[in-house]
């Protein structure tokens, strides 16, 4: 049909889809800075056949074709995981630096408290019988009791702080679980009719997140639908259905373990810390490996030093003639040592039971004792270096751990920015391109317009034929 | 690379967040003057600072004991000074009531003297420094002697750690600087010999206090000779804590402290960064089609 009313027609549908080609810029306008947005196409295509009027076929305008969506399906893939890794170290990072007790150079750090108690008793060595020097002395047990507990009660709170956003962190991975379940299923309804663009859009946002939370990738089911699992293999989202994670107390260890149920079943079952990346995998790591380390090493410190100090004190006599006192209340085992680390309540008590006397009858003067102690400053513990190489040791440790968690975390963040900058070349919006576009639409609508009014036009001129 | 506006947008937050960042570092040192705060702040050197600490904590407290113990030791001198002077005025007296000019009335008032001379001495050896009796060994809460002589004291001899695991004797005991313990002169007793000698008239007896007063003086500066040699190991033992303190110091401050110098030009890097990247920032923001078209 050749004639003038299917060119105005035609005309209609042309419009129509340069409206679209138009509405499409402009949606991509729109989201330009929309997280997770990938940048739409309106593919326009001639329509077909074209009218054969005998000589040749005459076209018959433009129709919209399809919606489509700039993705590169390579770079996303990797996304989750560089989000997963990026969160993890930064977790771990964040945690670890939040203990400040242990810095080496801390006025009232346990490095400075340990020589505070040395230099005392130093102090006290030239007048063993001196009430005052002896007060300094338990004054510098004391001291480096509150460094002690300080140090434990920092890793403490860390520890709980990690434990608290665990939480909520788990909250989270479980609704970024459930939208991508669900929107699993929409994506798979809409795609029966066409490309439900906007869902896949809200679908890599929550994988992103989920990857970013948990360290879980991608795993296509085929017809568009999308499962994640986690490093350790469990699924997190099984097509339409999403697990579901819950921080549980451990009785015995006294940390929250990190449970799951996976999607559809209905047992839970324990999921260790190397099953994880991501924010849930740091926090776990910077609790587990970092701040526990720690706490086992100070405590091992507080255990050793403390037998090592009694071991020498309660051989020695105080200025009452008496013997067998402790110094520092004795710890039963290393667990928690630098928490219980204290001056014994009997010499906090009394300054006359510090024990410098190596015999009763050397009281008050013989400090042949206090200088055996004094001597324990370079006497290996069992872990084969002294109470200043230990607790250097310990230091050192920890910030090695908290540095190579800040080192990785920087990596990651160029690894992470290098792949959203690769995304964003693919998917993202350039406004001067959309502009372009929209403007191009534009054109081509008045375009047709023209087409449409000089097809009215002669129409009329037809009409007006006697 | 296709760059889009969030790119830039992007990129210029990131660059300025990360500028910000490296500013906000130099001007902390700049601020504390630490380039080790925190133990993740360079962890090799952690461990050497908590031992250099320690080590100056210890040297700190190496030259105040020594420089203490010195102290006493001067006092300790001072006494035995005096008491070489109380001697040799005993002797001069017993010189000279051994000279049968003398007669024993003459005796009789000398023994007055000689007895003051004992007690002075018996004062002497119970000298106190801060609330200690120094020549009482290390029952130093009880005076040495008793008002008749007789040591109170116990065989104690004090030490004090001069250096670094190397003890000092930093004391002497009043039986043997004064009673012949340990084989010594027994000078004390010696003196209460003369005074019975003198008060008895008995002119042979003072002679035979004369060769054991010169004992007595002479241990006397053997013993102060001792205490020499012990107060220049002290002071040595002082300018070398003193000098192993500086040293300490040194080793933390080239460990842990900012060269100055370097801070404050990360600081003006910092900044001119920073003031580059947003100038750059501010002016690929004015690029864009959106000012073109109308």
């Amino acid at each position: 049909m050749g004639d003038l009313f299917a060119i105005l027609t035609q005309g209609g549908n042309s419009l129509a889809a340069h409206r679209a080609a138009s509405a499409t810029a402009s949606h991509n306008i729109q989201n330009a800075n929309t997280p997770g947005f990938a940048r739409q196409r309106a593919e326009l295509t001639a329509v077909t056949p074209g009218d054969d009027i005998g000589h040749g076929q005459v076209g018959r305008g433009v129709s919209l074709l399809n919606i489509t969506q700039a993705r590169d399906k390579f770079i996303e893939a990797q996304l989750p995981t560089a989000f997963g890794n990026h969160a993890n170290s930064a977790a771990q990072a964040e945690t670890l630096e939040a203990v400040t007790t242990l810095d080496p150079n801390a006025e009232n750090g346990l490095a400075a408290n340990l020589g505070k108690l040395y230099a005392t008793m130093r102090q006290l060595s030239q007048n063993p019988g001196d009430r005052g020097l002896r007060q300094a002395v338990i004054a510098a047990g004391q001291g480096l009791t509150l460094a002690f507990n300080q140090a434990d009660a920092s890793i403490t709170t860390a520890k709980r702080g990690a434990e608290a956003k665990l939480v909520d962190v788990l909250g989270d991975a479980n609704r970024a679980a459930a939208n991508i379940a669900e929107l699993n299923r929409q994506i798979r309804q809409g795609s029966a009719t066409s490309s439900p663009n906007d869902l896949m859009d809200a679908r890599q946002k929550n994988m992103d997140k989920l990857g970013e939370l948990t360290g879980a990738y991608a795993v296509s089911s085929g017809n568009n639908v999308i499962s994640m699992m986690l490093p350790g293999g469990t699924p997190l989202v099984s097509e339409f259905s999403g697990a579901v994670l819950t921080a549980v107390g451990n009785a015995t260890t006294g940390n929250l373990d990190v449970m799951v149920q996976p999607p559809g079943a209905t047992m839970t079952k324990l999921l260790p810390s190397e099953h994880f990346n991501g924010s849930v995998g740091g926090l776990l790591d910077a609790r587990d490996l970092g701040l526990e380390a720690a706490r086992n090493e100070l405590d091992q410190l507080a255990f050793d030093f403390t037998n090592a100090f009694n071991a020498i004190h309660t051989a020695g006599y105080g200025l009452d003639g008496a013997n067998g006192r402790l110094f520092f209340t004795q710890i039963g085992n290393p667990d928690g040592a630098a928490r219980a680390f204290s001056v014994d309540a009997g010499v906090a008590a009394n300054v006359d039971h510090v024990a410098a006397s190596s015999t009763a009858a050397g009281a008050p003067g013989d400090g042949i004792n206090l200088l055996a102690l004094i001597a324990s400053e370079d006497l290996d513990l069992p872990g084969g270096a002294n109470v200043g190489e230990t607790l250097g040791r310990v230091i050192a440790n920890y910030g090695s751990i908290a540095g190579q968690a800040r080192a990785r975390n920087d990596q990651d963040t160029t690894a992470l920015e290098s792949l959203k900058d690769l995304r964003e070349g693919i998917s993202g919006v350039s406004i001067d391109e959309e502009l372009v576009n929209l403007t191009k639409s534009q054109r081509a609508f008045e375009a047709v317009m023209k087409v449409i009014t000089t097809s009215d036009e002669m129409l009329e001129t037809l009409m007006q034929l006697r | 690379m296709r760059v889009t506006e969030k790119t830039i947008f992007d990129n210029a937050a990131r660059s300025a967040g990360s500028l910000r960042e490296r500013l906000q570092r130099a001007v902390n040192e700049n601020a504390t003057g630490l380039r080790v705060q925190h133990p993740w702040d360079d962890p090799g050197v952690t461990a050497p600072i908590v031992g250099h600490r320690l080590a100056q904590a210890r040297n700190e407290a190496l030259g105040v004991a020594a420089q203490r113990a010195d102290d006493e030791i001067q006092s300790t001198d001072s006494a035995l000074g005096a008491l070489t002077d109380t001697l040799s005025r005993a002797r001069q007296l017993a010189m000279q009531m051994a000279n049968d000019s003398y007669g024993a009335s003459d005796r009789a008032v000398t023994a007055e003297e000689v007895r003051a001379l004992f007690r002075d001495s018996i004062g002497l050896l119970n000298t106190r420094v801060g609330n200690r009796y120094v020549f009482s060994g290390f029952q130093d809460d009880t005076p040495a002697f008793d008002e008749n002589g007789v040591y109170q004291g116990d065989a104690g001899v004090r030490q004090v750690e001069a250096f670094n695991g190397v003890m000092q004797t930093v004391s002497l005991r009043g039986d043997v600087v004064a009673t012949g313990a340990t084989g010594g002169p027994d000078w004390l007793g010696t003196l209460a010999a003369l005074e019975t000698a003198m008060t008895g008239n008995d002119v042979d007896g003072i002679r035979a206090t004369l060769d054991q007063l010169d004992d007595g003086i002479e241990h006397l500066s053997t013993n102060r000779a001792l205490l020499g040699a012990a107060s220049n190991t002290l002071n040595v033992a002082t300018v070398t804590a003193r000098e192993n303190v500086d040293n300490e110091k040194a080793n933390i401050s080239r460990l842990s402290e900012a060269d100055i110098f370097e801070s404050a030009t990360k600081l003006a890097l910092a900044q001119r960064a920073l003031e580059a990247a947003l100038t750059a920032s501010a002016r690929s923001f004015d690029l864009s089609l959106l000012d073109k078209l109308r």
